[in-house]
């Protein structure tokens, strides 16, 4: 008996020797690409030298989207960092609780509202004019706290076949009309479609909004998790229409082997139903590698990588023309500060609630 | 043989240490002035949610108690074939994260999934959707969770003493009267203590019923949370969980308080039931119970592989993520075992009221959403540990936590059956505390402390919200990985680290939980393939 014990004991401190070695196995490897590279970027940017050990990132992004921009970061700079991944919401939440002993000096959300909220709560700090400058007004935080750096476009993603082109909705508003009774899906607890739907709630009101959602409520629509799950929905034939990010049907098209299915539709509507989400950052403290790291976000390396790769829209001023296959300047056509999207949130989620769409 | 003064300090040490996330939710909830939480236990949103957790989780028990029930004594006590694979794998459903086996779920019996696709030539243009609504949500917990009372009803029909059977035997009770009278109220306390998990396992899932489309409590708490709109409404429809969760410790240790203790463990193993003709039809339903819980899923993260490596997808073996895993796993059972036995044994010898009070405030973390504990030790742990604020270390200690009650429910079975005299003996004739429980209590404590630990391992590997909170950066879990593929929709990739979780799971549930039942006992005559 007494051997067995002993036996277990022995066999639980091994895996936990190999565990720390694992741990540190994963510490180099996150380490290795920039080795080589540091001292060929001879012009490591002088506050690179400036303090020691990695910059830590809280990044709500996935890393599919934004781990490439981060290596090239490092490489160009000679900055090395540490990256927690995780949901925009549940690192936002995790930054509230930590507070200020947290270990994060960049936060990057795909979400303005995590960003916002982050900023109500004090945690982020003023960023640099020529930084804001960089991207137009509309997608910085008034108070200059966050800023965005990629836009994702609200679209209908259809069946194309069961809804034909003169059926196709021009507003937002028509998705309360019964002849799409039992054919919608949509994702109320997704950050991007309550950014949208608060959009529309300060274009139009609250009582707007309110009636828009009950109309949408009757129509009894198909509530799922998930974005991905939206669009897994209409290319399944289970729903007809659904509201998601236009990137989303990228993905859906490459696990298909990048057959053409389902097509992304914008309402051509001037009233708010085309909207722009972003994807943004902030950061925490005054770390001067942190603000670095925002300024490459914004630079050409990073700016051509969302506009290339991840199918976004790319925000600053001189970034390369997208491949979203949409056109930017007639889908934002309203002028609209994301803060006062961001603004009005709350009461957006309150309604979604007293519609019965969000639990 | 008395508590002496060690075991109490440590237990109530890890009674405070569950409790302090608590206080932490209680002091986020009040912060508005209490506000909010009158809103929420006021509001009757909060009570239809509430109605239909409670609802969901009654379900998912029942069902867990069909399966559980005959599934254990089938492999405890009958000459079932191939006894022991069908035994490990039994217990391995608990490692399929709730949310891989409610979309398999979905993706199966949905309206328009591969049953649907069977019956398509029949004129079955779409199933009733069924598996969206509490229906689908029962069935998803029910199947995936069966394994909390599996395991322990089996330790505790394993260790019954036969002399008791067969003198009802002789006296001339039948096998149905042997069972009602003699077996079940010695089975009742672990019964007890599994259908507590089971049921405070289904309050805290937000998986199976964000994908089956349920608003329970979790769904809400979740959507409040994430929003960050208002932390003060999410803490206290927590607290409102809380207090659900409070409500079924009580009434277990209400029911338990009546029952009778098991006798001590048995000089020899009981004996086996010949199943007779009756021997194909147990097989049939125990592998039916085995394709619908685990060969199902399965299947469906087996198609996702496959129509990833079709689509030109490179294999990635996560083999360094799977590492950590193992090493987690084992690590949290071992830290929940250490941490629950203090708190078992106090209680068990006869600790008094502040020793069942102390063991009752481990049981209420398993009735949190994991995103919830994990923020409440975030909280803390920064201000009051800060050196070990996203270590390893702290990551286990959350396991631990989190799952003590799957450590300490068989473990206090076990020990309720020990008769203190044997201790009371060894201390007489000279022995130590520390001597008599390594080798007095631990070998005749050991089935079901082992079986517990088991199940700490199990849920572990597939434990995700506090693993993404707390982990070290640049740790990955197989939880973790699925998880990174999943949320971008990447199904593909998503799939090998799922069947690596169940690959893992297997032996552990081997070594860990079922060989001290079924390996080491002598066994049986009559055992092998028919």
């Amino acid at each position: 008996m007494t051997s067995s014990i002993l036996w277990r004991s022995a066999a639980v401190a091994l895996s936990l020797a190999s565990l720390t070695a694992c741990g540190q196995k994963t510490a180099d490897r996150a380490a290795d690409p920039a080795a080589p590279t540091a001292p060929a970027a001879a012009p490591a940017t002088p506050v690179a030298a400036a303090s020691g050990g990695p910059l830590v990132v809280y990044s709500g992004r996935s890393e599919t989207l934004i781990g490439p921009v981060l290596t090239q970061f490092t490489e160009k700079t000679g900055i090395k960092t540490e990256v927690r991944w995780g949901d925009t919401g549940e690192l936002a939440a995790a930054l509230l609780e930590e507070g200020e002993r947290s270990p994060a000096k960049v936060f990057i959300a795909q979400d303005g509202g995590a960003l916002a909220a982050l900023a109500a709560a004090g945690r982020l700090a003023e960023l640099p004019a020529d930084l804001r400058d960089q991207v137009e007004p509309r997608w910085v935080d008034p108070a200059g706290k966050w800023i965005g750096t990629s836009g994702r476009v609200r679209t209908l993603v259809i069946d194309p076949v069961k809804v034909p082109e003169a059926e196709r909705p021009k507003s937002l508003r028509e998705l309360a009309d019964p002849r799409w009774r039992g054919r919608l899906a949509l994702a109320p607890s997704n950050a991007s479609l309550q950014a949208h739907f608060a959009a529309w709630r300060a274009l139009h009101g609250g009582a707007d909004l309110q009636q828009l959602l009950a109309g949408i409520a009757a129509n009894e629509p198909l509530l799922l998790p998930k974005n991905p799950a939206v669009v897994e929905a209409v290319l399944s034939g289970e729903a007809d229409l659904g509201l998601v990010n236009h990137y989303y049907l990228g993905q859906a098209r490459r696990q298909r082997g990048g057959a053409e299915v389902g097509l992304n539709h914008v309402p051509s509507a001037n009233d708010g139903s085309a909207f722009v989400n972003i994807a943004g950052a902030g950061v925490l403290g005054q770390d001067p590698q942190a603000l670095e790291l925002v300024r490459f976000l914004l630079g050409p390396e990073a700016q051509r990588h969302f506009a290339e790769n991840t199918f976004e829209v790319p925000l600053a001023r001189d970034a390369p023309p997208h491949r979203a296959g949409l056109d930017l300047a007639a889908i934002a056509p309203v002028e609209l500060d994301f803060a006062k999207v961001a603004a009005e949130l709350p009461a957006t989620v309150q309604d979604l609630r007293a519609s019965g769409l969000l639990p | 043989m008395t508590p002496g003064r060690v075991a109490p300090a440590a237990a109530l040490a890890v009674a405070a240490a569950t409790v302090a996330p608590l206080a932490w939710l209680a002091w986020r909830a009040a912060e508005d002035g209490g506000a909010s939480l009158r809103a929420a236990f006021a509001a009757g949103r909060t009570f239809r949610l509430l109605a239909t957790t409670a609802g969901v989780a009654a379900g998912a028990l029942l069902l867990a108690v069909l399966l559980a029930a005959p599934l254990a004594w089938l492999v405890a006590r009958c000459d079932l074939p191939w006894r022991r694979p069908l035994a490990v794998a039994a217990a391995l459903p608990l490692v399929i994260p709730s949310y891989v086996g409610a979309f398999a779920l979905v993706a199966f019996a949905g309206p328009r999934g591969a049953l649907q696709g069977l019956l398509a030539p029949l004129g079955v243009e779409r199933l009733p959707a069924f598996v969206y609504g509490p229906g689908g949500a029962v069935l998803a917990l029910g199947l995936f969770s069966y394994p909390y009372l599996y395991l322990p009803l089996v330790a505790a029909l394993r260790a019954l003493d036969p002399a008791l059977e067969e003198s009802a035997a002789l006296l001339g009770a039948g096998p149905w009267r042997r069972l009602a009278t003699v077996v079940l109220p010695q089975v009742a306390r672990p019964f007890a203590a599994g259908a507590l998990l089971v049921a405070l396992y289904a309050l805290a899932d937000f998986g199976a019923v964000s994908i089956t489309r349920v608003a329970t409590l979790t769904v809400s708490i979740d959507n409040a949370w994430r929003s960050l709109l208002d932390r003060g409404e999410a803490a206290s429809l927590a607290l409102v969980l809380v207090a659900l969760a409070l409500l079924l410790v009580a009434a277990e240790a209400l029911v338990v308080r009546g029952l009778p203790r098991a006798a001590a463990r048995p000089a020899r193993p009981a004996p086996t039931l010949a199943l007779g003709r009756w021997r194909p039809f147990a097989l049939a339903y125990v592998l039916l119970v085995l394709t619908l819980a685990l060969a199902a899923p399965l299947a469906v993260v087996a198609f996702w592989a496959w129509r990833g490596l079709e689509g030109g997808l490179a294999l990635d073996f996560a083999a360094g993520a799977a590492g950590t895993s193992a090493a987690l796993a084992v690590a949290a059972a071992l830290a929940a075992l250490l941490a629950a036995w203090p708190l078992a044994w106090w209680s068990a010898r006869g600790g008094g009221r502040l020793a069942r009070l102390a063991e009752r405030c481990a049981w209420l973390g398993h009735g949190l959403p994991g995103m919830v504990l994990a923020l409440g030790l975030v909280f803390l742990a920064i201000r009051f540990a800060y050196p070990l604020y996203q270590s390893l270390a702290l990551l286990v200690a959350a396991y631990a936590l989190r799952f003590l009650p799957e450590a300490l429910g068989p473990l206090r079975a076990a020990l309720a059956r020990l008769p203190p005299a044997l201790e009371e003996a060894a201390r007489s004739l000279g022995r130590g505390p520390a001597s008599v429980a390594l080798t007095i209590t631990w070998p005749l404590a050991r089935p079901g402390a082992l079986a517990g630990a088991g199940l700490v391992a199990l849920t572990t590997l597939k434990e995700l919200p506090a693993t993404l909170i707390l982990r070290p950066i640049g740790t990955e879990t197989l939880a973790t990985r699925v998880w990174r593929a999943s949320a971008e929709g990447l199904w593909a990739e998503a799939a090998l680290p799922a069947l690596l979780l169940v690959a893992i799971a297997t032996p552990i549930t081997w070594w860990l939980a079922l060989r001290p039942l079924l390996g080491a006992a002598a066994e049986p005559a009559g055992e092998g393939p028919p």
